[in-house]
């Protein structure tokens, strides 16, 4: 099977458990989707994220270590973080007003969580080994998180592959954004390890 | 008595959530630990009745923690808590000395079941 189709079948697979996770600790609905899957440049990327100004974001960045090593970033705006942040608690959504060490660490648990459930995905359905790091905060503008994310994940070769996904949270229409970037060196190691799991 | 209960886990909001659950049970939190050091340090000095574990933490991993406790006193009760759900985490738990193993996200029932099964208390 093409690599592009093993990607997309594990990743989907991946961002519904990850959908679950969320809906069950925010007890709200959610609807994730992936936007794209594809091969990037990392110079030309970070040049069009650069461009799209400069908004604050919280971010919750985590490495996927095991069989299949990888970069996880969820993504959100500051004023979102409080309305997921009152969910999180069960207070109703505009409790929460300032960026507190309690919202930063809502945002940094929710990603441990959907950062969790992709990993545990990967390792129940494919039989490939993954588990979540520490999850690391970033409190910055989205050029600056991006450009941290991106250094950490790229490889050498200057090429990556990126998931790209939003989310909506039904009840109260806040969208956050998930990113996966893959080691390209890591795909033949993939596919050899799906391959031996089809035998 | 109320019995008394040490959560140990580097997220704040978990730790708070935990807090709740378990207040709100009739149980008492010993203390807060955010990593394995300060779980081992924590618990030497407070002797909990039940530890609730992370697994993922900084410094200090979970699995460890638990050892360390374990060999300190070999009665203690450890619920590890966390967000990895495989078998290899699993058995390494439970081969660890264990008392129970919850997945997060978890529902309320579970982590009051786990704590009450730990205690010997019935469940109603």
């Amino acid at each position: 099977m093409e690599i592009k189709k093993i990607m997309e079948l594990v990743i989907k697979q991946s961002i519904d458990r990850a959908s679950q996770s969320l809906s069950k600790i925010i007890r709200t609905g959610t609807m994730i989707e992936v936007e794209h899957i594809e091969v990037i440049n990392v110079s030309q990327w970070t040049e069009q994220i650069m461009d799209k100004g400069e908004i604050e974001m919280l971010g919750s960045m985590l490495s996927l270590e095991g069989d299949f090593s990888s970069k996880f970033l969820f993504l959100i705006k500051v004023k979102d973080a409080f309305i997921l942040n009152d969910l999180m608690i069960r207070n109703s959504p505009g409790t929460t007003t300032s960026l507190d060490y309690f919202t930063k660490s809502t945002i940094q648990e929710i990603g441990n969580v959907l950062c969790g459930s992709i990993a545990n995905t990967f390792s129940k359905d494919f039989n490939i080994s993954m588990w979540p790091s520490v999850p690391l905060l970033l409190d910055d503008y989205l050029g600056s998180i991006f450009s941290n994310f991106i250094t950490e994940g790229a490889a050498a070769d200057n090429i990556i592959w990126l998931i790209e996904t939003k989310f909506l949270v039904v009840k109260v229409h806040i969208e956050c954004e998930l990113y996966l970037i893959l080691n390209t060196e890591n795909f033949a190691r993939l596919q050899k390890l799906l391959n031996k799991e089809g035998k | 008595m109320k019995r008394r209960i040490l959560i140990v886990d580097d997220a704040l909001i978990m730790r708070t959530i935990l807090k709740k659950i378990l207040t709100s049970h009739g149980y008492k939190i010993a203390g807060e630990a955010t990593n394995g050091k300060e779980a081992l340090k924590l618990y030497k000095k407070l002797k909990p009745d039940v530890v609730t574990m992370d697994i993922v933490m900084p410094k200090v991993s979970g699995i460890q923690a638990l050892k360390d406790i374990l060999a300190f006193d070999n009665q203690a009760k450890i619920i590890v808590i966390s967000v990895i759900d495989q078998r290899k985490a699993l058995m390494e738990a439970i081969k660890a000395g264990a008392a129970d193993y919850i997945i997060k996200p978890f529902e309320i029932e579970r982590v009051i079941s786990a704590v009450k099964n730990c205690l010997g208390e019935p469940e109603q």
